[in-house]
């Protein structure tokens, strides 16, 4: 086995080097490419969530009115940029969103099974609902439409802000997050039984709606907000992206490298409060897709960040789509509401992935 | 490399939690090309000492490296000066042994070029694991595992090399390699100073030793002067006897737990056995 | 007029010509109504195809048209039950099968597509389904107009068939509106003003337990004001036990609380729904014995063996979905028997079904335990 260094000049060593590094540039090339198709695939979906709905429109003129849209009648023009298109782009936003921010918080916490409510948020966010649906309290000056949403942000947020709290006093390792998030996510989940104890009729079927989880509130200005959020955050992951990569080898090997490990877990967090928090606002609990968003993307392009962030983003899009399709069809004049499929659909795909592991690993 | 490399601790006190950890801990001047090997009892500090010296955890006192200061370095400053591989194996991951190298160049960030694609290949290529490149590091075995790892610890070609444990999973094969490297990088001209348990290893290939012992420097010179029966008896409670090899280093053969009287166990008779 | 008669003759012609003209102009009849969210509804012409968002709206509709199924699209049936249903679709079954029945449990899972798919040229949403703003504003935009409306009198408002009289005005029958308004309001204004003089001459109000969806768990739901039913025992002169904990539609109380405060009369709702669940059974096809055993059923819970309605058998059942003003002039009878013995809430629900309805609706739609049968 050759150890020192002195034989590196000769011409066989170069050749094999030069090998290996075409071999690794192939592999590269390979992920993007899975990229690219997975951007393809989410436009797929997404085309295919704007053909679906109950109003008959042909495709041909669900085609023309993207582009034209005085060619579609008064009624069919409200219904495709008004009622199709807002759930469309929010299917695809949420999806991304909560996608990306499973991707940064499996790594941050090293766990292959987190995912962006692990962390007790999507509790928290209901709770925040359910206080404006049942007492009627929320953010002053938001008001009508605006209550719940503002409220659900609000209160996700702030389950996450007393997290880093949390953390900044006692240090934030990875288990330690874990645990708080956990507490955190039980404290809500009390509050929310509470309320949903002395809630009316009214208000407690509202709110169980709510947690269901569902697209058919998206509107331009939520699908703008949505857009805002993941349009500010993704340039700050992708900048994070080599060195979320390293914290994947440990803590104190990523430290030894030189990144301030603490720094990078904070600010992730940060990231990863406004994706959830906005994402749970505006469309309610939607389970699975921040899991299986990412854990499919490892598999398809490897724990590197730089690939792994736009396979999960765009997996976690398409995912989303496809979720609403079903949700269109699956009993026929009924829109379900769309956490129930990614649920029904994510668990047995979660539990395969599980069993993937488990063999992988024997 | 400079070559005025040089590396010294004065009073080096760590504490953890209102304990104190290590205790005013110095140690002489160590010269670029030396392998300086840490041994001593478990909890004795060595890791810690090492993460000290990494910024890893919290201390006071001074650490110099060619006469600066490192304690008031930022985390990235240490890394450009100091490569260090910590005790466990590096995490399930998919990343390949390549791409672990490659982060280990990075750092903090900044674009991976060509060449320093090769340049990491040239790193995996001389630890021997050069097949493995583009293997994902789960898939490897302990020892290729910690191979892996040396090969991210001194990648960036850092004066100062730190290798806590290196050999803990690894076969005689590749305990050698892994000690043969350290020779070759105290060849170069860096530092490298390397925990180890074993202390016949660390007498065949450090070219000095230093005990650590409840808290503080026992011991610190060349390997016959520090390895002595005395010192097993004072620092590892054992009673052991320690010969010399042909090289001129000291190995060590252990006899049992400090006192034992090879007599007064019936059932063995180990004097008989040399 | 100088100018010789050419001139005369001229403007003679001009005359006539627009006459002509203005005569032949379609009258352009456009219906306006403000509806009870304030907002102005415009029709051109009286709606055809409506959308109705309670189940209970199907039965209001046929009080002011003879055909309501020609004039309905799509509609909300939600849990109405299939006998009730069945009923509907006898008056006209080809039309009634033309009507798209759907299921919306809430203003959530209203869809503004699946509505403007049925292309009506009208959509009425009660003030809960009001709610759902985003789509209202949806309809609004693709041209549909719609109109916030309880159709279901409210007994405690001034005018209790606001909604209704407006839907009549909606649909080129104003003159029926005000025929079924007239009637609602005289009869109860009848019942409270003769409620009024009662408890002026110092009658206590009569403790009354109210439970909505009787029987179907332990002991015992209970009926707060601010929604129709509750307030019915208001306005009737009693008073609802549990009142200072429940708000609006119901809160569960204890079997304790129910001993402890001892109601005088009880009175459950419930109808074929209930059925599978062992609850208070009323409604269409309903025999009178069936729902007498049922409400004996109700008030074997443990708790109510006790209470003084009990005792005295003022124990009564109502049908959820019945009349208001018969249930009203019921409650009425059973809270002030003596005061109220010229009332007959059968004849005032037989005189609406033959004024009013297209059809008669047979079934039990009362149920009463009594010391002496009735």
């Amino acid at each position: 086995m050759d150890v020192s260094p002195q034989a590196a000049g000769s011409p066989e060593h170069q050749s094999v080097l030069q090998e290996r590094w075409i071999a690794h540039r192939r592999i590269v090339r390979k992920r993007w490419f899975v990229v690219f198709g997975l951007a393809a695939l989410a436009i797929v979906a997404a085309l295919l969530d704007l053909f679906t709905g109950p109003a008959a429109l042909p495709v041909n003129k669900v085609l023309h009115g993207l582009f034209d849209p005085d060619t579609l009648s008064r009624p069919m023009k409200v219904v495709l940029w008004q009622v199709r298109l807002p759930v469309a782009l929010m299917a695809l936003l949420v999806g991304a969103a909560l996608a990306l921010a499973g991707a940064e918080m499996q790594t941050i916490l090293s766990n292959p099974l987190a995912e962006p409510f692990t962390l007790g948020v999507s509790t928290s966010a209901a709770l925040g609902a359910a206080l404006a649906i049942v007492l009627d309290w929320g953010v002053p000056g938001t008001g009508g439409a605006w209550l719940v949403p503002a409220n659900a942000f609000v209160f996700a947020l702030g389950s996450l802000l007393l997290l880093q709290v949390f953390a900044h006093w006692r240090g934030a390792q990875a288990q330690t997050l874990v645990l708080f998030g956990i507490a955190i996510g039980f404290t809500s989940g009390a509050c929310l039984s509470l309320l949903q104890f002395i809630a009316s009729e009214d208000a407690l079927q509202q709110l169980v709606f709510w947690n269901m989880g569902s697209l058919a509130r998206a509107d331009w200005s939520s699908v703008g907000m949505l857009a805002a959020v993941v349009g500010v955050t993704l340039p700050f992951s992708w900048r994070a992206a080599a060195q979320m990569t390293s914290l994947r080898l440990g803590d104190e090997r990523a430290r030894s490298f030189g990144i301030d490990v603490s720094s990078l877990r904070r600010w992730a967090l940060v990231r990863i409060s406004l994706l959830a928090a906005t994402g749970v606002a505006f469309v309610g609990t939607i389970g699975f897709v921040g899991l299986v968003g990412p854990h499919v993307a490892r598999m398809l392009v490897g724990d590197g960040h730089r690939h792994l962030l736009p396979a999960s983003v765009l997996i976690g899009a398409s995912l989303m789509a496809l979720a609403s399709v079903v949700s269109k069809l699956l009993v026929p004049g009924v829109l379900l509401p769309v956490g129930i499929v990614t649920a029904l659909i994510g668990l047995p795909v979660f539990l395969g992935l599980m069993l993937r592991r488990r063999s992988m690993q024997a | 490399m400079t070559p005025l490399l040089t590396f010294e601790v004065h009073d080096l006190d760590v504490s953890y939690r209102n304990r104190c950890v290590l205790s005013g801990i110095s140690l002489p001047r160590v010269q670029a090309g030396e392998i300086i090997a840490l041994v001593g009892p478990n909890a004795a500090g060595k890791s810690t000492f090492l993460k000290a010296i990494a910024g890893l955890v919290h201390a006071t006192g001074r650490i110099e490296l060619s006469g600066q200061d490192c304690l008031g370095w930022s985390v990235r400053e240490r890394a450009r000066h100091i490569g260090f591989m910590p005790q466990a194996l590096p995490e399930d991951t998919s990343l390949t042994v390549l791409e672990g190298t490659l982060a280990a160049l990075l750092g903090p960030g900044g674009r991976i070029t060509r060449a320093d694609e090769l340049r990491a290949l040239e790193m995996i290529e001389s630890l021997g694991i050069g097949e493995l490149a583009l293997q994902p590091l789960m898939q490897l075995s302990g020892g290729q595992r910690q191979l892996a790892a040396l090969a991210q610890a001194v990648v960036r070609g850092s004066p100062l090399v730190l290798l806590d444990e290196p050999v803990s999973a690894l076969d005689l094969a590749h305990q050698w390699e892994v000690m043969n490297v350290a020779r070759g990088l105290a060849a170069e001209g860096r530092i490298v100073m390397v925990v180890l348990h074993d202390l016949t290893l660390a007498a065949q290939w450090a070219d000095r030793i230093a005990i650590l012992h409840q808290r503080s420097i026992h011991s610190f010179g060349i390997p016959d002067e520090v390895i002595t029966e005395r010192a097993l008896q004072d620092v590892w409670g054992v009673a052991a006897r320690v010969r010399t090899c042909e090289q001129g280093r000291p190995y060590v053969l252990v006899d049992g737990p400090a006192g034992f009287a090879p007599h007064t166990f019936t059932s063995f008779e180990k004097t008989e056995r040399l | 007029m100088k100018g010789g008669p050419l001139r005369g003759l001229r403007w003679l012609a001009q005359l006539s010509v627009v006459s002509v003209l203005w005569a032949g102009v379609p009258a352009y009849a456009e219906i306006e109504v403000v509806d009870q969210a304030g907002r102005t509804v415009r029709l051109t012409e009286p709606a055809r195809r409506i959308f109705l968002s309670e189940p209970g709206d199907f039965a209001m509709l046929a009080m002011l048209d003879e055909h309501p199924a020609t004039r309905i699209v799509a509609w909300n049936r939600w849990r109405l039950d299939d006998h009730t249903v069945a009923q509907w679709r006898s008056i006209d079954p080809t039309a009634f099968d033309n009507i798209e029945q759907l299921v919306i449990d809430g203003p959530q899972n209203l869809s503004a597509e699946a509505l403007i798919v049925h292309e009506p040229d009208l959509v009425v949403l009660d003030h809960f389904f009001g709610k759902a703003t985003q789509v209202v504003r949806q309809l609004e935009q693709a041209g549909i107009p719609v109109a916030i409306l309880k159709l279901e009198p409210d007994l405690t408002k001034q005018n209790p068939a606001d909604g209704l009289e407006k839907l009549a005005v909606l649909i080129g029958h104003a003159d029926r509106g005000k025929e079924v308004s007239e009637f609602i309001r005289s009869r109860r204004d009848r019942v409270i003003q003769r409620v009024h003089g009662i408890l002026g001459k110092g009658v206590q109000r009569p403790t009354v337990l109210m439970e909505p969806h009787a029987g179907i768990g332990p002991c015992c739901l209970s009926m707060g004001v601010g929604r129709s039913m509750g307030d019915l025992v208001i306005l009737a002169g009693g008073q609802l036990i549990g009142n200072e904990i429940i708000e609006e539609m119901s809160g569960r109380l204890g079997p304790e609380y129910v001993i402890a405060q001892d109601p005088e009369v009880y009175i459950g709702t419930g109808g074929r729904h209930l059925e599978r669940r062992g609850g208070l059974v009323l409604g269409v096809g309903v025999e009178p014995d069936t729902a007498q055993a049922s409400l004996r059923r109700v008030m074997e819970r443990v708790g109510l063996e006790p209470i003084r309605a009990v005792q005295n058998g003022r124990v009564h059942g109502l049908w959820h979905s019945g009349y208001g003003i018969v249930n009203l002039e019921l409650i009425a009878t059973w809270l002030h028997p003596e005061h109220f013995r010229d009332i007959d809430p059968a004849m005032t629900q037989e005189e609406m079904d033959r004024r009013f309805m297209p059809t008669r609706q047979r079934g039990t739609f009362w149920t009463s335990l009594s010391m002496t049968e009735n």
